[in-house]
């Protein structure tokens, strides 16, 4: 029977969805004004969560998460804003048809640019395949500089103006949920998605939140998430496992870019426009320290550290001032954001360097856990040749001494104790246990035991070793 | 009981790899020097020799590890010569290494859940949707990692962290591990290194069961001549890249130019430490 507290540790990723969900009452009662810079910190959560997938899954130091990023607000700026002023697309966009540009619903623009982000992790992940460590860290590093460099000089790409420069994209379609019929639905205001009304926001960044959860909880303990951990801990050893590397690092940065891409189209519709200066290092970088100082490879880590520092950033810092302003002092506390961060890195490495959550094992409950009734068969598992010939337990003498393993004959114990300079007495047999074998209905959830054409068992007509 | 020691290499048996002038050269070093080599099914061969004589290098090159120099290698009828490790791991070739290269920071159970990929299907929508499927198949590997566990006798140990076993453990989960993928041929690099007589002991058991229960071929490395002696049913010997013997172990054993390569003269035998005792133990 699990404990309480393993049965509370088990749900508690549904106690804090309960608490998200109401949070805007508590938050909307006590006037703490939080909202608009915890929108921008859940947009941290989803990239933290993406990039340990990256970082802390698979072990592949990525220092230009943010190009991701950006590729995601750009997919919203050039699908849903008259960006693209010569040509009219209208899809599910609840605009006037006559509105130029292309307008897609932004529902649908989340699966495209999952998709595209995902091809363009794939594409900037493939260079940097054969590089491992620091290399891998410069390699990414410098694609993080260029793909906002690219938006920032894409107005005149053979003529034409793909990103507008630094001037950037503006004017994005609103989110519209069944339109202005939305507005009654639970008096919510859901057809008017903007700066007054963030609600809509509030439960879209959640939900976004909790689809990173379940990808990244999904992934790590499936077949894939296996190969990412194993590639992380010993990429030479993976391989002999037969895992291809060159295809499950490919699925890590695309699956990490992807929901990466998810937090650009959420963040570029919110705020409404894109400017290229927005993409910068300096995001690659909070977001990688959200993931060490929450733990490396913990989901839970990367949103505690995702609140940790963004809510630094974004939250604590600037209320500093504010408060400080308010009792007359002149203090920008924001600008001390780097010294802080700093501190707070260099602390976490001394004191604690697994990180807040470090990266924890899958603890598995078995009903038949070892020393319960009905796995007492197992005493030590591997034993001495079968056939020894018949030997008699001995009562084990008090004292230390060595354990025998079962069906060990005396010749052999005798030699034990000669090994290790004890008296022949100091070996102890253990009695014989009775041997199971691994039972032939063990199969592989694919390949039956029939299906190994080497597999002599399932082959009468083979002649079987002498036995 | 197979009669240790005696048992001849059967010329009706199926050749699961064979290795033709197999060479490997690190610049000037010819670390495996055309190597002939072949691995019987269902049998447990050695292949023993002095340190840096290429045994290590040549796992590295029949594994894929290593893309040989020269020669031909063919595994389950298919030529394997530089093919990469996850394609010749897919086809049932499995291993330990020499210095152990558990997960460390994996539990034991995730260790041998990541040796069973091969033969794991885990598509991609079947695992983001947590389909029954998927779900089956995680269970079922759960379960088989457990058994295999049991196997080598570390079952109770399923939930720690590989790198936290002592180091007679971690050997075994290397082998547990190796086994998931249930290779016809696993390769075992001094496995009894580190181990104490009683594991030692305990291992030999272990490879015939290997052999016996799970009709797979076992080579392997050792240095621990009595363990050899008592379990392989071919030794090669291998003194400087080039295979100096091969054979029963009791011919091997006795064969001159052994002597020779272990002692350095004649004058001795490859026993003389301690081993001088032909072992009894099976009968
Ligand atoms: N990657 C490599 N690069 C250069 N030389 C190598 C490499 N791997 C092995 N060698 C050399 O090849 C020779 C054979 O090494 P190998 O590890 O195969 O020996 P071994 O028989 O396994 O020895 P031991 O019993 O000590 O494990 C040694 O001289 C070694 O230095
Ligand atoms: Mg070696």
């Amino acid at each position: 029977m699990p404990t309480v507290r393993e049965r509370l540790g088990r749900h508690a990723p549904l106690f804090v969805l309960a608490f998200a969900l109401i949070f805007p009452l508590i938050e909307g009662s006590l006037g703490l004004g939080m909202m608009n810079p915890l929108l921008r910190i859940l947009t941290s959560v989803m990239l933290a969560m993406g990039l340990n997938i990256v970082v802390g899954f698979a072990g592949l130091l990525d220092l230009g998460y943010v190009a991701f990023w950006a590729i995601g607000a750009y997919c919203v700026g050039w699908m849903a804003s008259g960006h693209f002023s010569t040509i009219k697309v209208h899809v599910m966009s609840g605009l006037p048809e006559a509105i130029p540009g292309i307008h897609l619903s932004i529902w649908l623009i989340f699966p495209i640019a999952a998709v595209l982000t995902a091809v363009f992790g794939v594409l900037l992940g493939a260079p940097t395949l054969r590089l491992r460590g620091d290399y891998l860290a410069i390699v990414t590093l410098g694609f993080g500089e260029i793909i906002p460099k690219v938006f920032q000089n894409g107005d005149d790409i053979g003529g034409h103006n793909l990103t507008n420069g630094t001037a950037g994209i503006s004017g994005l379609d609103a989110p519209q949920l069944g339109g202005a019929t939305g507005d009654a639905m639970l008096g919510l205001g859901w057809g008017t998605w903007g700066p007054l009304n963030l609600l809509p926001w509030y439960y879209l960044a959640i939900a976004l939140c909790v689809l990173c959860y379940y990808v990244s909880v999904t992934m790590q303990w499936s077949k894939l998430g296996r190969a990412w951990m194993a590639i992380r801990e010993d990429e030479t050893a993976a391989s002999a496992m037969g895992i291809h590397c060159v295809n499950a690092k490919l699925w890590a940065y695309g699956i990490g870019a992807s929901l990466g891409g998810l937090a650009g189209v959420y963040h570029g519709a919110r705020i409404g426009s894109i400017f290229p200066s927005s993409f910068q290092f300096y995001i690659s970088i909070a977001v990688l320290c959200a993931v060490i100082i929450g733990g490396m490879g913990n989901v839970w880590g990367a949103i505690v550290g995702a609140f940790v520092v963004e809510g630094l950033n974004f939250w604590l810092l600037p209320s500093l001032t504010s408060w400080a302003a308010a009792v007359g002092l002149d203090i920008d506390f924001s600008s001390w954001n780097m010294l802080i961060f700093g501190v707070l890195l260099v602390v976490m490495m001394l004191y604690r360097p697994q990180g807040i959550f470090p990266s924890k094992s899958r603890k598995l409950v078995f009903d038949d856990e070892p020393g319960r009734p009905g796995d007492q068969h197992y005493p030590g598992g591997m034993h001495g040749p079968d056939g020894d010939g018949p030997h008699t337990p001995m009562p084990s003498p008090p004292g230390p001494g060595i354990p025998a393993t079962p069906g060990i004959p005396a010749q052999e114990l005798a030699d034990v104790a000669a090994s290790h300079r004890l008296a022949p007495e100091r070996v102890v047999q253990q009695p014989a246990a009775p041997a199971r074998p691994l039972p032939a209905s063990v199969r592989f959830p694919r390949y039956g035991a029939g299906s190994n054409p080497f597999d002599r068992r399932a082959d009468p007509d083979i002649e079987v070793a002498p036995a | 009981m197979s009669d240790i020691g005696t048992a001849q290499h059967h010329a009706q048996d199926t050749e699961l790899l064979v290795a033709r002038e197999l060479t490997m050269r690190f610049g000037g070093l010819t670390a495996v020097d055309a190597v002939d080599f072949t691995v019987p099914a269902q049998r447990i061969v050695s292949l023993i020799g002095p340190n840096g004589a290429g045994k290590t290098t040549f796992f590295n090159m029949l594994t894929g590890l290593y893309h040989p120099t020269e020669g031909q290698l063919t595994f389950m009828g298919q030529d394997t010569f530089g093919r990469p490790p996850h394609q010749i791991a897919q086809l049932g070739m499995s291993r330990t290494f020499q210095n152990i290269r558990l997960f460390r920071e994996m539990t034991c159970v995730d260790n041998v859940l990541v040796g069973m990929h091969t033969k794991l299907r885990g598509g991609f929508l079947a695992t983001m949707l947590r389909l029954p499927s998927h779900r089956h198949e995680e269970r079922e590997g759960i379960e088989l990692a457990r058994e295999l566990m049991r196997f080598v006798g570390i079952h109770e140990r399923h939930a720690e962290l590989a790198g936290n076993l002592p180091y007679g453990d971690q050997r075994r989960l290397e082998i547990a591990r190796a086994l998931a993928s249930r290779p016809s041929v696993v390769l075992l690099d001094e496995p009894a290194a580190g181990m104490n007589p009683q594991e030692t002991y305990a291992l030999e058991g272990l490879m015939h069961r290997i052999r016996d229960e799970l009709g797979c071929t076992v080579l392997l490395i050792e240095h621990e001549m009595k363990l050899v002696m008592s379990v392989s049913e071919r030794v090669t010997v291998l003194n400087f890249g080039r295979k100096i013997a091969e054979g029963a172990p009791q011919d091997v054993r006795n064969d001159p130019a052994v002597i020779e390569a272990y002692l350095g003269s004649s004058d001795g035998a490859v026993v003389a430490d301690g081993y001088d005792q032909p072992t009894e133990a099976a009968s």
